[in-house]
């Protein structure tokens, strides 16, 4: 069991995957921990869905070890599958049942009874993800959006210890994409959700941990604030009017700067400065642009990267998120 | 939100986890809607349709020693003629017809939750491989022996009694009925089995359909013949009524071969089933 907050509830090792000759997973090495909403991120075909499967034991790993609560993927998958919930990326059920049916079908895989007390755990869930109107009608005239929080329901029935969610927004219209980040944010504190997505907004409006997985490598996995705060050098950038030419060559000559660039556009210029010394920086940057009384500045601070930026950089880059 | 402390946890049963709700569901498809009256239905139309019309014929004997257009000897001999090719023909029909029904419902059981992605829903639960297959192959052998064999041994039992005066033994009856059971037993594994080995509905129907209607195939190996079904349905030679005829009427069997080699590739196939089925990726 765990128990600390700061316990692992997947880890990998080296894991891999080939499908017939393809290296769909090359040697990923993961760790998330309890409580943390890992985004999971990766362009189509970066190898998301194939780590989902080998965690879920629908697949089997052709190099290396994933553990899940430190069981053995594999080995002990029907155990691990116990206490977790699963969302398919492109979600299926028997087209016949209800959802009331479809979620009964699935507690009755985690709980033997009472039946009046599986009964309220289905209603309770149905109105989680506010289906209570439509609980009863075949699945089959379903909506994306309502098979979607479907899928989160039968997710969630036996409140599992992880969530799993394979693109659970993919297809969903922005409102639909509201709800589905908003139960996600409900259930952070009851459990732990590792998710995927391409949706760059949806990971950084909710996740604390993410992973970028490109063509089966894991690129990077920090949290999420120090995945956007850039990762090695520290860039400040300062908006100012006026030439600014001056105020950069004064910055490029201190021996704490590593470069200084200047960009304009309509009247206003943006100075760039890549520092080895954050307290020196701090102390003398801005005092050695007014030192040019002919500037005027406009904006101040550190750089801070938007999460497609990070991923684009990676992703099309190959570098590490800066 | 409750905790899971108000609900009992389903017990750990290692390889059959998840059978007991599999098996609810799987069972629900045949009682749960009109599938077991359909298939009980089409099923007497044809085999005890066939019987019917047989047994019609004594009336025709009876008219002809009336009308003393054959003499008493001579209608007996008829009537013993019939009452053995309405069994022969009960018996094969049994067989032969609703193997078919049994073949098109194996061929749905993996195939269609393949191709609709739910079996990869369902494997995300706490659910054994096996149990997923069992449940499956339970639920409709349970299916098929109340709808295929059950339902129409009842039927004609009667339709025969009525037809050629002969009460035949209940019990050895019961065995004749038995042996077409284990005949669609082994079509049903032998579909169940492929459906876990091929990915497209064509081979999975066609080569035991293949098997269904290719008796002939025993003229060019005559040790198929044994090792196969159709001698537990169909006669083994002139004269040699087939083993469920022979068992029904209490005669000694002449061989029990095709019985053990039915029996044994019956199991072979879910024992083939269960490992390929179990090395799947979903």
């Amino acid at each position: 069991m765990i128990d600390s907050p700061n316990s692992l509830v997947i880890e990998t090792k080296s894991l891999s995957k080939t499908y017939k000759g393809v290296q769909a997973l090359k040697s990923l090495n993961l760790k998330v921990k309890q409580h943390s909403i890992f985004g999971f991120l990766g362009p189509n075909g970066a190898g998301k869905t194939t780590t989902i499967k080998l965690l879920l034991g629908l697949a089997r790993p052709t190099g290396g070890t994933a553990s899940v609560f430190g069981q053995d993927a594999l080995r002990d998958s029907v155990a691990i599958r116990r206490r977790v919930g699963y969302l398919a990326q492109d979600p299926r059920y028997y087209e016949h049942m209800t959802a009331r049916e479809t979620l009964r079908f699935t507690a009755n895989f985690f709980f033997s009874g009472p039946k009046a007390a599986i009964e309220e755990r289905i209603q309770e869930t149905l109105g989680l993800v506010g289906l209570e109107d439509k609980a009863d009608r075949p699945i089959k005239g379903f909506s994306g959006g309502e098979r979607q929080r479907l899928g989160i329901a039968q997710a969630q029935i036996n409140y599992p210890d992880l969530l799993i969610l394979d693109e659970p927004a993919a297809s969903l219209d922005p409102q639909g994409r509201r709800d589905v980040l908003e139960v996600m944010e409900r259930l952070r504190k009851y459990t732990t959700i590792f998710y995927s997505t391409h949706i760059l907004d949806d990971v950084q409006r909710v996740s604390d941990t993410v992973a970028i997985l490109n063509h089966g490598e894991l690129v990077a996995q920090a949290p999420i604030e120090e995945l956007l705060a850039g990762s090695g050098s520290v860039v400040y950038q300062v908006g100012i009017r006026g030439d600014g030419e001056t105020a950069r060559q004064a910055l490029a000559s201190q021996p704490w700067v590593i470069a200084a660039t200047l960009k304009t556009k309509n009247g206003t210029s943006l100075l760039g400065v890549t520092v080895s010394n954050e307290e020196a920086a701090e102390t003398e940057l801005l005092r050695l642009v007014l030192a040019d009384r002919t500037v005027k500045v406009t904006e101040f601070g550190r750089q801070k990267y938007d999460l497609e930026e990070v991923f684009l950089n990676i992703v099309e880059g190959g570098g590490n998120g800066k | 939100m409750a905790s899971n402390s108000a609900l009992i946890a389903v017990k750990d049963r290692g390889w059959l986890n998840g059978f007991d709700n599999l098996f609810r569901s799987e069972n629900h498809h045949w009682w749960g809607t009109w599938q077991w009256v359909v298939q009980a239905l089409i099923w007497m139309a044809i085999v005890n349709g066939m019987l019917a019309m047989v047994t019609l014929s004594a009336s025709k004997i009876d008219a002809a020693q009336a009308s003393q257009e054959i003499g008493a000897a001579e209608a007996g001999a008829a009537k013993e003629t019939l009452a053995q090719t309405a069994l022969m023909v009960f018996f094969l029909f049994s067989g032969l017809a609703p193997a078919v029904g049994v073949v098109i419902i194996g061929q749905d059981a993996i195939i269609q939750e393949r191709q609709t992605g739910t079996i990869a829903w369902v494997l995300s639960k706490p659910v054994s491989r096996a149990a997923f297959l069992l449940s499956k192959l339970f639920a409709d052998a349970l299916g098929v022996l109340v709808s295929m064999v059950l339902v129409q041994g009842l039927v004609a039992y009667f339709i025969y009694r009525a037809g050629t005066g002969i009460a035949l033994s209940i019990p050895r009856f019961l065995a004749g009925l038995g042996l077409v059971y284990l005949l669609l037993l082994f079509y049903l594994t032998l579909t169940l089995m492929l459906g876990t080995l091929f990915r497209s509905r064509g081979p999975v129907i066609g080569f035991p359909m293949l098997l269904v209607f290719g008796n002939q195939l025993a003229s060019l190996a005559p040790w198929l013949g044994k090792i196969l079904p159709w001698n537990l349905v169909m006669d083994l030679g002139p004269d040699k009524p087939s083993l469920a005829v022979a068992l029904a009427q209490g005669q000694p069997l002449p061989t029990v071969t095709p019985v053990i080699g039915t029996a044994i590739l019956t199991i072979l196939f879910i024992a083939v089933a269960l490992w390929r089925f179990q090395q799947e990726e979903f």
